[in-house]
């Protein structure tokens, strides 16, 4: 399970969402909180520059200097600016310098930067106010505002790490709600890949939360349930045919093994009534062969299972088949790695692995090989059986495990295309897996000893 | 003359049992229930029973069971619709001495109803076996033809032994497979056939009587008559 996985989930997706929509709620909550405040802190310091104002105007002229001073000193806090300028900008009393330039002496409140009379480099940010008098002097009037650039930084460091945190906690959030999805979309998708491989009893996992991946997964397996019953019912009616027909034809064959007997030496006779007979025996175990693989199929006890050694019953299988190998002067050969004992039907992996060599011989070359190897897979054993015939092509792999395939390459060759069907009925009963492969040139057929399924 | 006695309910298949085993110069008793097949059992002396693994009244399994519990040894041969490998195990386990698949081949029955009845009259503590020159040591496990000693695998002596065991018997390649492989499915090549090609070549060398001889349809026989390759 990667990033890029879950972060293509919904849950992910919709938690990332609703995170980067509430990150921008609360900036824009806090925005609206900033300009409220910094709107009701500016009236007040202007309400104040303005009361100050009210109050030196009550001032007499001449008296105006000192209630100047005094007010200074009275502002220990030093966020007040009083400044008296005379007509010609020459400062008579006050704690700033200089008129600020380009603010107009009309009565209303600007904003500006005014240096101290004490330190002139520092500037100070103010809300100012400049009143001409009636003696043509300038009243200036200012309130240091530093605290709102304060409070705007403070303000910027909430939105910030408000914003982020938000988002980040949103995305760790939607990670940890889609491990879940994912996790259960993986079982899906192994489910489905079992049945896209021919297991279709398997069913999709329900949960007991019933959310919206278990109302699917439920609709899914009603469907699975009749295209099951759908296959069964096709499937049965092959099985009705084979097993109808295969009672007559068994006693077709048995008048005609009679005719056999009775017949005299006549060679015409006795040739048709030979082949007659061999026609009747290819029939039958063809029908023996499909009904087999329904046995197989339909096999839901597994009383035949048990501990079994696989060196001991590729031995059994090899020694089985050696004399075809023999005939053709084909090279048998078995390699086996030091391996544990496997839970399986011993009878049923003996046909199996005999059906599989027996493959690997009628299409290994005159004088080929055929080579069977056991060792440890990834989940434990693993059986390969390599010829180096002509091998399968690529895109008959899967065909020739279906029944009554017979690839380009089998056709010179004799049998009725069921013996891989029987093979996969097995392996499939066992719950292992089978694979057909490029020995280069040949097949390599390996039959992994390992549970499949979840 | 061997006296069987024939269990079943399906009258075609009954029949056709009836025929095949009277051809064979056998005194065939048939009984179409399971209650009416236990009385006969109980009552007559048979020397083999073919049974019917389901019948009325009394199925299969039980009329076995109660022969053997009664202490009557009489072999017999199941017959049965249920091919099922669990099926064949309960069907020797309840003490049937072997198991036929319906549809069967008529010749295929009679081979094992032959084989039974030969198996009975021989003795387990047999030693030696021999049929004309060919002598098998079961002890040393050494195969002669005459005064030559037969170089033969493990499986070829196993062959051989169940050959000379049942000679002069017809054996289908499916009892060859089940007695000497242990393994109860169809083999579907002409493997068998390979085998006992490769047997032959040992056993029937060039200038030596042929003692192992193919019966056209069926399968096998070992037997020292030479009369026998006219009509086989």
């Amino acid at each position: 399970m990667n990033f890029s996985e879950l972060s293509r989930t919904v849950a992910f997706r919709l938690t990332l969402f609703y995170s980067l929509f509430f990150a921008a709620c609360v900036i824009m909550l806090l925005g609206f909180v900033y300009w409220q405040t910094a709107e009701e802190m500016t009236r007040r310091v202007d309400q104040i520059i303005l009361l100050e104002k009210t109050r030196f105007a009550e001032v007499q002229f001449d008296r105006l200097p000192d209630e100047i001073d005094k007010s200074i000193q009275r502002d220990l806090r030093h966020i007040y600016f009083y400044g008296l300028f005379a007509s010609d900008g020459h400062l008579i009393t006050g704690n700033v310098n200089q008129l600020p330039q380009g603010i107009p002496a009309d009565g209303s409140i600007y904003e500006s930067n005014l240096p101290t009379s004490n330190n002139q480099s520092q500037v100070f940010p103010v809300r100012i106010l400049l009143t001409r008098l009636n003696s043509g002097n300038v009243l200036l009037l200012g309130h240091d505002v530093q605290q709102f650039i304060e409070f705007s930084v403070i303000m910027k460091r909430a939105f910030f790490w408000g914003g982020s945190l938000t988002i980040l906690i949103g995305l760790i959030f939607g990670l940890v709600l889609s491990f879940r999805p994912i996790r259960r979309v993986k079982q899906i998708q192994q489910v489905c890949n079992l049945i896209s491989h021919g297991s279709i009893r398997h069913r999709l996992p329900v949960s007991k939360h019933r959310d919206e991946l278990d109302m699917l997964s439920a609709i899914v397996n009603k469907m699975l349930d009749k295209i099951e019953r759908l296959m069964s019912e096709v499937k049965s009616v092959g099985d009705h045919i084979a097993h109808d027909l295969s009672t007559p034809l068994t006693r077709l064959r048995a008048m005609l093994y009679r005719m056999q007997q009775q017949l005299g030496n006549e060679p015409t006779q006795r040739a048709m009534t030979n082949q007659l007979v061999a026609e009747v025996d290819s029939l039958l175990l063809r029908f023996r062969a499909l009904l087999r693989i329904s046995e197989l199929e339909n096999k839901q006890r597994r009383s035949g299972f048990k501990l079994i050694q696989l060196p001991e019953i590729l031995g059994q299988a090899i020694n089985f088949i050696e004399p075809l190998a023999e005939d053709k002067s084909i090279k048998l050969s078995m390699t086996t790695d030091k391996v544990n004992s496997i839970y399986g039907d011993g009878e049923l992996l003996f046909e199996a692995i005999a059906n599989l060599l027996d493959n690997a011989v009628k299409f290994a070359p005159i004088g080929g090989r055929v080579a069977v190897k056991l060792s440890h897979g990834t989940g434990g054993m693993r059986i390969d059986i390599i010829d180096n015939g002509s091998g399968i092509k690529e895109n008959e792999r899967t065909a020739v495990l279906n029944r009554f395939y017979r690839g380009g390459n089998d056709l010179q060759t004799p049998g009725y295309g069921l013996g891989l069907s029987i093979v996969m009925a097995i392996i499939r009963l066992h719950d292992f897996g089978f694979e057909l492969g490029d020995a280069n040139p040949g097949t390599c057929a390996t039959i992994f000893c390992w549970p499949q399924n979840l | 003359m061997a006296r069987i006695l024939t269990i079943e309910d399906d009258e075609t298949t009954g029949q056709e049992i009836v025929d095949e085993l009277s051809s064979h110069g056998f005194e065939v008793e048939w009984a179409r229930n399971g209650k009416d097949g236990l009385d006969l059992a109980l009552r007559g002396n048979h020397d083999l029973i073919t049974l019917d693994r389901m019948l009325p009244f009394m199925d299969g399994l039980t009329v076995v069971t109660t022969l053997r519990e009664k202490g009557i040894e009489t072999p017999v041969l199941m017959i049965s619709a249920l091919s099922d490998v669990d099926e064949r195990i309960h069907g020797l386990r309840a003490g049937g001495d072997d198991y036929l698949v319906k549809p069967f081949a008529s010749e295929e029955m009679s081979a094992r109803v032959e084989v039974l009845l030969r198996r009975r009259s021989q003795s387990e503590r047999q030693t030696k076996l021999r049929v004309a020159d060919l002598e098998l040591d079961l002890v040393t496990r050494q195969a002669n033809r005459g005064d030559k000693t037969l170089d033969l695998l493990p499986t070829e002596f196993r062959l051989l032994e169940y050959m000379i065991r049942n000679s002069g018997q017809i054996i289908t390649r499916t009892m060859l497979f089940e007695s000497v492989w242990g393994y109860h499915f169809d083999p579907g090549t002409n493997i068998i056939d390979v085998h006992i090609a490769r047997l032959r070549r040992k056993v029937d060398v060039p200038g030596l009587s042929p003692l192992i001889h193919t019966v056209r349809g069926s399968g096998y026989m070992l037997n020292e008559d030479h009369t026998l390759n006219e009509f086989l």
